[in-house]
């Protein structure tokens, strides 16, 4: 009953005209993305950051979480009509989504795409709403050993579910954890590792370093590879799934929200690996598996319904925990900072309007993704016409134009250029780049509830054993890392191939 | 040197272990991490760990390089012992001079940003990327740069978001 109360007052606060606006550029500009490989949510988050500074603090992230979960929709319209994935959650869509466009029903298999998504969005917003805030209210206990220990096995368990190697994202996290460190200490106002810049003396900046990381990296892998988009030239005919394809893909839906609903809660689950998990179970249960890969709708629906009901449903640490799950959540971390409001679990209760606002308006942005994607599916067919290399300097620009104005500093553009490289990099020679930039958004408060921990224990390592969540936290994390070893010994040494392209 | 049959020059095994490792990009990715972590950990000692009860300022770094240390060297070893087979290579694909030339354009753009104002610097690096990176014609290279950096000042403006002018206050 009180969920009910608060959502009411949420649909109060996202139907305000000035929310249903940005809540309608959010998912817009989110599906819009989604449908333009080659620019992801993280970057575009990060890029109209600074343009969400004159805005109040409920609108930037009605705003910003549009962008996510709009994504997930217009990422699937590339991977059915040119067999290239907007978006690494819709890599799976393409399989079937591309054979079922060949034979002529791609109109069927953007509509399942588009309904599946929206329930499992509607089922990642019920799942919010009713274990938000109960979570929330049970972390006003957790002291800095449980976070802490939260935080390590958050950070474990990305670089145990990144793609690849663990042994070098778990690398990458460390250097996260550096790279968190630059700055002035939080307990004694020293400079570290500032190399005598005045400039990184706040430390170095998420967006810029965000935006090295997964934009300009991206950019420039993409540009070793020029691809010609060939849209698959098809009558889209009627967008309405048949009698028979809903009786075909009614369970794979009803899956795929449940295994994207629970993945989306891990950390470093998010939609990429639901999508993949939600298909893979479909392929496993279904009666003729041979279908899958042939242009099975099932295989459309479940990782489609999969990975918004993670998109949904990855709120929920950051939202009740201040934890941010993968890289997206990150980013929203930093612009609920940037507004002045502390993601945790004081944030339900000192910012109600926001939380239920913001769940309000996933429920409302999701009917209006519905409306933009049936309809619209010709606009976002045309625009997958644009050449790459018309796109690539408009996006280079825009980069430039997002990470100046955060601060307005020339340093920043520098950092941006510096990460690029860095990304670049890591890319090729497999290293991914989500534990790191999770590590470094996670770093000060990791650092930060380790130290406070050491102090309320007098020096004693055992505070971390004692307490019964964080020794569990610790127990799992270890249980992974002993996991990987022996899987790793196990098998013959693998390295990951070269210019492997990691998505997580 | 042998020759083959084809005229191609027959390089011993050993050899080719030796060039492949030679050119490991992972070995020197492994390497950089190891100085990295190491000149981490002596930065952090420096800056003092303080005490268990009462961590300093370099604890953390401290151990976190201690920690990244070994694993990058670890990696080091074992890339060193096994190297990849020839042709393994991760930047066989790699366009270096796009990679410069994008890098290095943004780059100028920081540089030029505040000295020339928005408009010219973007307009520039639009120049660049149109016509050197995509290859465009020089009017079409013109046109599209000129028509971007407009409307990118007109969406700035409507966003509110203020870019730097210049002395032209372009």
């Amino acid at each position: 009953m009180d969920a009910l109360l608060s959502i009411a007052h949420g649909l109060q606060v996202a139907l305000q005209p000035t929310n249903l606006f940005f809540c309608f550029v959010g998912v817009f500009v989110g599906t819009l993305v989604g449908v333009l490989p080659g620019i992801g949510p993280v970057g575009t988050m990060s890029l109209l950051l600074p343009a969400t500074f004159h805005l109040s603090p409920v609108g930037a992230i009605i705003m910003l979480a549009g962008i996510y979960y709009g994504a997930q929709y217009g990422g699937s319209t590339t991977s059915i009509l040119v067999n290239i994935p907007g978006e690494a959650s819709s890599i799976v869509t393409g399989l079937d989504g591309y054979q079922l466009a060949r034979q002529g029903r791609a109109g069927p298999a953007l509509g399942m795409a588009a309904l599946g998504s929206f329930a499992g969005g509607v089922v990642g917003i019920g799942g919010l709403v009713l274990l938000a805030a109960p979570l929330a209210e049970a972390a006003l206990s957790f002291g800095p050993p449980e976070y802490f220990a939260l935080m390590c096995v958050s950070l474990v368990v990305l670089t145990f579910l990144s793609q690849g190697s663990m042994y070098k994202s778990l690398m990458m996290g460390l250097l996260g954890l550096l790279l968190s460190g630059v700055g002035l200490d939080m307990f004694t106002s020293a400079p570290r590792f500032t190399l005598g810049l005045d400039e990184l003396t706040d430390g170095i900046g998420l967006i810029p370093l965000v935006m090295g990381l997964f934009g300009i990296a991206e950019i420039l892998v993409n540009l070793e590879h020029p691809t010609t988009r060939r849209v698959y030239e098809t009558p889209l005919g009627t967008v309405l799934p048949t009698a028979a394809d809903w009786l075909a893909a009614r369970w794979a839906i009803v899956r795929g929200a449940v295994i994207g609903f629970l993945l989306g809660i891990l950390p470093g689950g998010g939609a990429v690996l639901s999508s993949f998990v939600a298909y893979a179970v479909e392929k496993r249960l279904s009666r003729h598996p041979e279908r899958f890969g042939r242009g099975a709708i099932e295989g459309v629906a479940a990782p489609e319904t999969g990975n918004n009901a993670a998109a949904q449903a990855s709120f929920i640490p950051l939202l009740s925990l201040g934890i941010p799950p993968n890289v997206v959540m990150a980013v929203l971390f930093g612009g609920l900072l940037v507004h002045g409001i502390t993601p945790g679990p004081l944030l339900i209760q000192q910012h109600p309007d926001l939380f239920w606002g913001v769940v309000a308006s996933m429920l409302v942005g999701n009917v209006m993704l519905l409306a933009l994607n049936l309809p619209l599916i010709g606009l976002w067919v045309r625009l997958l016409r644009v050449p790459y290399d018309v796109l690539f300097p408009l996006i280079l620009m825009v980069c430039v134009v997002g990470v100046y104005s955060v601060n307005h500093s020339r340093m920043d553009v520098y950092v941006m250029v510096v990460f690029g490289l860095v990304g670049y990099l890591m890319q090729k020679l497999g290293y991914a780049a989500a534990p790191l930039a999770l590590a470094y958004v996670l770093g000060p408060i990791l650092e930060s509830a380790l130290r406070q921990s050491l102090s309320l224990s007098g020096g004693s390592f055992a505070i971390f054993f004692t307490r019964p969540i964080a020794a569990v936290s610790l127990a799992v994390m270890a249980a992974l890392i002993v996991l990987q070893v022996a899987t790793h010994w196990r098998r013959q040494p693998t390295t990951a191939p070269p210019g492997e392209r990691r998505r997580t | 040197m042998r020759r083959g049959a084809a005229g191609r020059a027959i390089i011993p095994a050993v050899d080719r272990q030796t060039a492949s490792r030679a050119h490991d990009p992972e070995l020197y990715a492994s390497a950089f991490l190891v100085v990295l972590a190491a000149a981490v950990a002596v930065g952090a000692w420096r800056l003092g760990l303080g005490r268990v009860h009462d961590p300093g300022p370099g604890f953390m770094a401290f151990a976190a390089a201690s920690l990244l240390g070994p694993m990058a060297l670890g990696l080091l070893l074992r890339r060193a012992l096994a190297p990849p087979a020839p042709g393994d290579h991760a930047f066989a694909t790699s366009r270096w001079r796009v990679v410069a030339i994008v890098l290095g354009t943004l780059f100028g753009v920081g540089f030029l940003l505040e000295r020339v104002g928005f408009g010219i610097a973007t307009f520039l690096m639009l120049l660049v990327l149109f016509g050197a990176v995509a290859g465009k014609r020089w009017w079409v290279t013109l046109l599209a740069a000129a028509l971007v950096v407009g409307a990118a000042r007109v969406l700035a403006r409507a966003l509110g978001v203020p870019l730097p002018e210049g002395p032209l206050g372009l």
